[in-house]
This record gives structure tokens, sequence and C-alpha cells, in this order.
């Protein structure tokens, strides 16, 4: 007996079966034992309005900033507004006179209608300052409350310890590991870019 | 004329079961793919969801109907409602349970709603219609998936109606050789009792599986959903319908799940018999005994089926049109001859050698 084949004679796409394939049943039976058995297993569907999924620390929820003794840690220097890519972060800074940090900001505002939850105001803050939360769930009627205020932002540091934890622990991790570390090798800073750039040895040399 | 009464009852009995029946095998289906596949399946309307098929119904009545400009309107009108009105019919020679009381003696002891002594003609005839339901939502819905829906429908109902037909014929062989020398081996009440002592399942397991894999086939169920594969028709030959319109071919579907699913039984499952019977000594039970001892095991060996259907569905993956075509001419069909033949053969045989002697 011929080989099973398809419309085309010899078409390499069409599979060849084996025995019991091509008798079908054994093979569905199978199949159909296989499902049946599933029907028995426990069910992983989370309810969500009423289960909420705890997010552990590598979640990145709604940004916030980190406050110590009911005083924010941040310094205004502005770092996060910058690096921000879609523009989300606003500040005013102000002075303050009897703290040893002498600048703090007056007004600190996320529009979470433009947050991207990329993370980037978190690793660019000097002071640890501001940190993504755990927190996903929330909402707004109105454009104008998507508008985060300090009032809503400041968060105390206790709560955000997980998050804090897992960024002492992580936090440039891999520098060491996959670069040799060293002034020449980094072509992130902004100083004779092109310079560093034109020695900076290729990568591969270094794995 | 109280025979006719009976069965106007039996008749509103039979479509408000078929109908509810439908809307909770859609309850079964969503649940049962679900549990397969980890999900909760419906769980929000009513308790277990089962208030679930009353909101769907009620949300596809109150949509909008839309038809297009360029259909054929009357017969994208008539379309579903041939679909619905021949999957319902088909019921109507189904008997239910034998007992002698007073609503059964005009049907010869059956609970049946029409006794018609062609009844397994009349099945295969009205299954024949279903076919024109669907095409003709294809071609009038002047589109182009519906159109190449309702095409792939009319190839493969009729490829899978032969040996369909052929499996049923050699299930009449058999009641012939129970009942040899009698007339009325067409009457589905005749096929069933002519399974006392062994369903046609163990009798012809052949049979038994080409037809349910024609039974498959005819509902437009996976594995053989061509008509309507999603995937590659948007839907089939009901890409165009909406509201109500919709929700007709989606009844039909489902009664056609229900109505292959009672024929499998009646044909080789036994029908209202149930295991054991004469051990038991059902025939001296009360009439009301006997009436729910078929009853239940006829809605028992129905639903496991309906649950077959489903199951089957989310089991495996949908062939191709070759393989669709293939299967049909090139492996059922000779296979059902070949059955025909052997049983045809065995059953000269036993009427040769046994009957003539008894």
């Amino acid at each position: 007996m011929g080989k099973v084949q398809g419309i085309i004679k010899g078409n390499k796409a069409e599979r060849e079966l084996n025995f019991s394939g091509k008798l079908y049943l054994p093979e569905i039976f199978k199949g159909m034992w296989f499902t049946f058995s599933q029907m028995f297993r426990k069910s992983v569907t989370l309810e969500y309005p009423e289960v909420k999924p705890v997010m552990g620390p590598e979640f990145r929820g709604r940004p916030v900033l980190v406050a110590e003794e009911g005083k924010e840690r941040c310094v205004a220097c502005g770092l996060c507004a910058r690096a921000c890519p879609p523009l989300a972060i606003s500040m005013q800074a102000a002075e303050i006179t009897d703290d040893q940090k002498e600048r703090y900001p007056e007004r600190f505002e996320i529009d979470m209608l433009r947050c991207i939850y990329c993370g980037f105001c978190e690793e660019v803050c000097p002071e640890e300052a501001i940190v993504m939360s755990p927190e996903y769930d929330y909402n707004f009627q109105d454009r104008k409350d998507a508008i985060y205020g300090k009032d809503k932002l400041v968060v105390d540091k206790e709560l955000l310890k997980p998050r804090l934890d897992f960024l002492e622990d992580r936090r440039n991790r891999n520098f060491g590991k996959v670069y040799d570390f060293e002034e020449s090798n980094n072509i992130h800073t902004l100083r004779n870019r092109d310079e560093v750039m034109k020695h900076a040895p290729h990568d591969e040399e270094h794995h | 004329m109280a025979y006719v009464g009976y069965s106007l009852i039996l008749i509103l009995l039979v479509l408000a079961f078929l109908i509810l029946g439908a809307a909770y095998s859609v309850w079964l289906e969503r649940k049962v793919s679900a549990r397969m596949q980890q999900r909760k399946g419906p769980n929000r309307v009513g308790p277990f969801g089962l208030l679930q098929p009353l909101a769907d119904v009620l949300k596809l009545l109150i949509k909008e109907d839309i038809v297009p400009s360029a259909a054929d309107k009357p017969t994208h009108f008539i379309a579903p409602v041939i679909a619905v009105t021949v999957a319902l019919i088909t019921l109507a020679v189904t008997p239910f349970a034998k007992v002698a009381m007073p609503f059964t003696e005009g049907t010869g002891g059956w609970l049946v709603i029409a006794n018609v002594n062609i009844g397994i003609l009349y099945v295969l005839a009205v299954t024949s219609i279903s076919v024109y339901g669907v095409t003709l939502a294809g071609w009038s819905s002047n589109s182009k998936y519906p159109l190449l829906g309702g095409l792939r429908s009319s190839a493969q109902m009729i490829s899978y109606e032969l040996a369909m037909g052929l499996a049923v014929v050699s299930v009449v062989l058999l009641t012939n050789a129970r009942f040899s020398g009698e007339s009325g081996y067409l009457t589905p009440g005749a096929i069933v009792e002519a399974q006392r002592g062994a369903w046609n399942i163990f009798v012809n397991p052949i049979g038994f599986f080409v037809f349910v894999v024609c039974a498959f086939a005819e509902a437009n169920r996976a594995p053989f959903d061509l008509v309507e594969a999603e995937q590659e028709l948007v839907g089939g030959f009901h890409t165009e319908y909406s509201s109500m319109k919709f929700a007709l071919f989606f009844l039909a579907e489902y009664i056609h799940i229900i109505v292959g699913s009672t024929m499998i039984t009646t044909l080789f499952l036994g029908g209202y018999l149930g295991p054991f019977e004469g051990l038991i000594g059902v025939a001296a039970w009360p009439a009301w005994a006997q009436v729910l001892w078929g009853l239940g095991w006829f809605s028992v060996k129905t639903v496991f089926f309906v649950f077959t259907f489903v199951w089957v569905r989310w089991t495996l993956p949908r062939f191709k049109y070759n393989q669709l075509m293939d299967f049909g001419w090139k492996r059922f069909l000779p296979i059902s001859l070949a059955n025909l033949m052997i049983i045809a053969a065995g059953v000269a045989l036993y009427i040769a050698y046994f009957s003539g002697q008894a």
C-alpha cells in the first residue's frame, strides 16, 4: 500500500502517519482521555474583582514617592522628569532651610494617563525616592483626576519595603558581571561620549 | 381523536424540551469546555451560571437585526427558519418509551409523536433537507465567506450522508433478522424493540462508529465544522446574520446535536431500553414506572452523547478539506459498504438456519 498523500503527490507538507495514526481511532481515544482527565484538575481562574492577585516586588505598578518619617525623600532634582519617556512627571522645586536636604518638591505630579510603567524614573533616581509600587488597581472618571499630586503619590517607606529590598538586591547587579566596570567602559556617560565609544572594547571580547 | 390530542400535548412537550435542551446544551458546552481548559466557565448569572442561556437569548432578542443590502431578502429570511424547523421535526418519530397506557394506544404502544411505518426513511429525508438551511443562508447573504461556508456544507453533508445511510441500512437489516416475516422494520420503535437482549452497538460496532462520525459531520460539529470555521470563514454561513436570526442558527446547531444523540441512542444503544430489563422484570412494573424507566434511560444516553459531542469538539482539531473528503469517500463509504455486506450475509445465514426452525 502506498503512503498516505494529500492532494499533491509527493507533497512533503503532508505529514506521514504511523499505523495507529492511520487507524485514527486509537489516537482519538488517547486525546479524548487526555481532555477528560483535564476536567478534574483544579481551575486556575482568579475571579478578578473579588479575588485580587498580590503582586510580587518585581512588579512595576504605579510609581510613588517614598516617604521617611512623614517627609518625602525627593530632593526635586528633576532627573525622573527628564528620564520619563512620555513626559508624565512634572514638579516644582522649593527650598527648605531647617532640613539637611535643602530642597523638596513643592508640587510633584504624575499624569497617570501618560505613565507607561517603564520604571525609568525609579532607575534614574539618585535618592531612591520614587519607586514602582505593587498597586495596579485604580481608576479615574475624569482626565483631571488622572493627574496624581503629592497627596496621592507620597507613600510611607514601610509599605514599600519589598520593592526597596528588591531594588537593593537587584539594582546594578549585572554591572560587575557582564562588563569590566571601568570608567572607560562606561558608554552611558554624556561626557566625551564619542571619544569613549571610539576606544570602547566590543562586548564580544569580554564574554 | 383522543390520539390527536395526546399527540398535540406530546408535541408541545417535545418542542419545549428540545428548545430548553438546546439552550442548556450551550451552557453544558461552555461549562465542559471551561473545565477541560481549567477555567470556571459561566458562573455569574444564577447558580453555576444556570441562567446564562436566558441572558444570552435576551441579549440576542434585543439586538439589531441587520440584513445586508445586497442580500436576497426572502431567502435570507427563510434560511434560518428552515434550519430550525428541520432540526425540530426530526424528533417526531423517535420513541421515548414503550408502555400500554391510554395515550399510547394509537401509536402501537410507543410513547411517540407519530408512529410512522417508514420512520427511519423520514429521518434520513429530513436530515437531508437541513442542508438547505445552511446552503441557502450562505447563498442569500451575497457575501464571500457565507457562500464558501454554504458550499462546503452541501458538499460535506452529501458526502457523509452516504456512509450514514449505509450504516442505517445495516441496522434495518438487523431489525429484519429479529422480526423476520413481519412488517414495519423501518419504524424506529421496532428498531429499538429488536435490540432487546443485545444493543446494536455490540452487534454492529463498525456501523455504530460510522454512524456516530457521520452524525458529527451532519451536525457540522468539530472536527467537521469547516462550514463555520471561524479561523478561515469568519463564521461561515452565518457571518451575515445577526440578532434572532443568528440565534435561530445557533439553536438549530444545538438541536441537531440533541437530535443526533437521540438517533444514535435509538439506532445503536437500545433507545429507551435499560440494561438487564429481563432480569429486573420491568415488564411487570406499573405503567408509570415503566414510562419513567424508559424516559430515564433514553435521557441518560442522549445526555451522554450530547456530552460526547462537546467532548470531541474540545479535543480534536478541524480536518482539512481534502482530509474531510478523503475520509468521507475513500474510508467511510467502503468501510460502511463492507460492514453492510458482512451484516447482510450474517443476517441471511441467521434467518436460514435459526429462524426457520424456531
